[in-house]
C-alpha cells in the first residue's frame, strides 16, 4: 500500500521566528493587518510504502522525528495522511 | 607514555560533506598549526587513530530541510558519535560544523536564523571565557543564533560550558554564546571561523591562537 502525508514543520512558540516578524513588519506598514502574530513554517509532501495503516504510521513518526524535526527548535503537525490513489 | 605525544605530529582528520566549502582554508590553518592533515568523505565509517576530527564550514547537504540536518544522518556521523563516546580525541565544529554537531545531539542547543535575518560576514570581538581575553575573528553565517531551552542553557552555564562569547552579539544568540563544550570538554563547536584569520594574508592572525589552544586540549590541558 502507498501512503501520501502531507507534513507542517514550525518553530516552536517559545522560539524566535525573526522571518516571521519580518513579514508582520510588512504586513503592517502596508496596512493589510496590524498584529498578524505571522509563524513561517515548511511544508513537506512524501509517499510512504507499507503493508498497512500502523505500518505507514510508524513510518510517518520516525520520518517527522528522525529527519524533518529537530526537538529542540521544532514542533509537527501532519495535515494530511492518506493512502494514495 | 602520553608525553611521547608532544614529539609526534598530531593527526587531524577534516570532514568534507557535499557542499563544505572551507575544507581547504581548514587543511591550510591545520598544517600551520603542526597537524598531519586527512580529508575525511562523508561516507567514512572508521575514524579511529585521529586526534582531532574537524567539521569544517559550508553548506552540507544544501542546508537542505535546516542547516546540519541531511548530514547529522551521514555514515561518518554516526562514526563521530562512537568516536566522541569513545573518548579517542577531540572533535570541532566550525560554523556548519558547529550547527551540524548540534543537530545531531553532540552538544547542547541548536542554532536558528540570525535575529536580523540577515546572512552577516565581518570580524568580530569575541571574549574567551576563560582568561577573559578579547580575540577578533572572522564570522559568516546565516544561522547563526544560538538557542536552548532554559534547562539546556542553565545547564551550559552551571558546567562552565561555553568557551566564547560575542562582545557586542551580533544574531540573538542566547547568552551571548559564540563557541560552546560538551560535557566532557572533549567536543567544541564555534560558530566563527579562526581558520580564516591564521596568516597576515588573511587580515588577522589570531585565530592560531584557537588552534594552539585545541593543541593543548588534546594534550589533556585542563581549561
Amino acid at each position: 500500500m502507498k501512503f501520501r502525508a502531507k507534513v507542517i514543520v514550525k518553530l516552536k512558540n517559545t522560539v524566535k521566528d525573526a522571518k516571521g516578524e519580518a513579514v508582520n513588519v510588512v504586513l503592517k506598514r502596508i496596512g493589510l493587518e496590524e498584529e498578524a502574530n505571522v509563524r513561517i513554517g515548511k511544508f513537506f509532501g512524501f509517499e510512504i510504502s507499507a503493508q498497512n495503516k500502523n505500518e505507514a504510521d510508524k513510518k510517518l513518526e520516525n520520518i517527522c522525528t528522525e529527519v524533518l524535526v529537530n526537538p529542540v527548535v521544532e514542533t509537527y503537525e501532519v495535515l494530511s495522511f492518506e493512502e494514495a490513489v | 607514555m602520553n608525553f611521547l605525544k608532544y614529539f609526534k605530529k598530531l593527526k587531524a582528520g577534516i570532514i568534507v560533506f557535499p557542499g563544505t566549502n572551507c575544507d581547504r582554508d581548514t587543511k591550510i590553518a591545520l598544517d600551520g598549526a603542526g597537524f598531519n592533515t586527512d580529508y575525511i568523505f562523508h561516507n567514512c565509517t572508521n575514524l579511529e587513530g585521529y586526534d582531532l576530527i574537524v567539521l569544517p564550514g559550508g553548506f552540507s547537504f544544501g542546508d537542505y530541510i535546516r542547516a546540519g540536518r541531511l548530514a547529522k544522518l551521514s555514515p561518518v556521523v554516526f562514526a563521530l558519535k562512537k568516536y566522541v563516546k569513545s573518548k579517542c580525541g577531540f572533535t570541532l565544529g566550525i560554523c556548519n560544523g558547529f550547527q551540524i554537531l548540534c543537530e545531531a545531539g553532540l552538544l547542547p542547543g541548536a542554532l536558528i536564523e540570525n535575529a536580523s535575518t540577515r546572512f552577516i560576514s565581518r570580524d568580530e570581538i569575541l571574549v574567551l571565557e576563560k582568561t577573559r581575553e578579547e580575540i577578533t575573528i572572522p564570522i559568516a553565517h546565516k544561522e547563526g543564533c544560538f538557542y536552548a531551552d532554559d534547562a539546556d542553557l542553565r545547564r551550559i552555564e552551571e558546567n562552565k560550558m561555553v568557551f566564547l562569547r560575542y562582545k557586542d552579539n551580533p544574531n540573538g544568540s542566547l547568552n551571548d554564546i559564540a563557541g560552546l563544550y560538551d560535557s566532557e570538554n572533549k567536543v567544541l563547536g564555534l560558530m566563527p571561523h579562526p581558520e580564516r584569520a591564521v596568516s597576515k594574508i588573511c587580515g588577522l592572525e589570531n585565530g592560531l591562537k584557537i588552534f594552539n589552544f585545541i593543541k593543548n586540549e588534546i594534550f589533556g590541558g585542563k581549561r
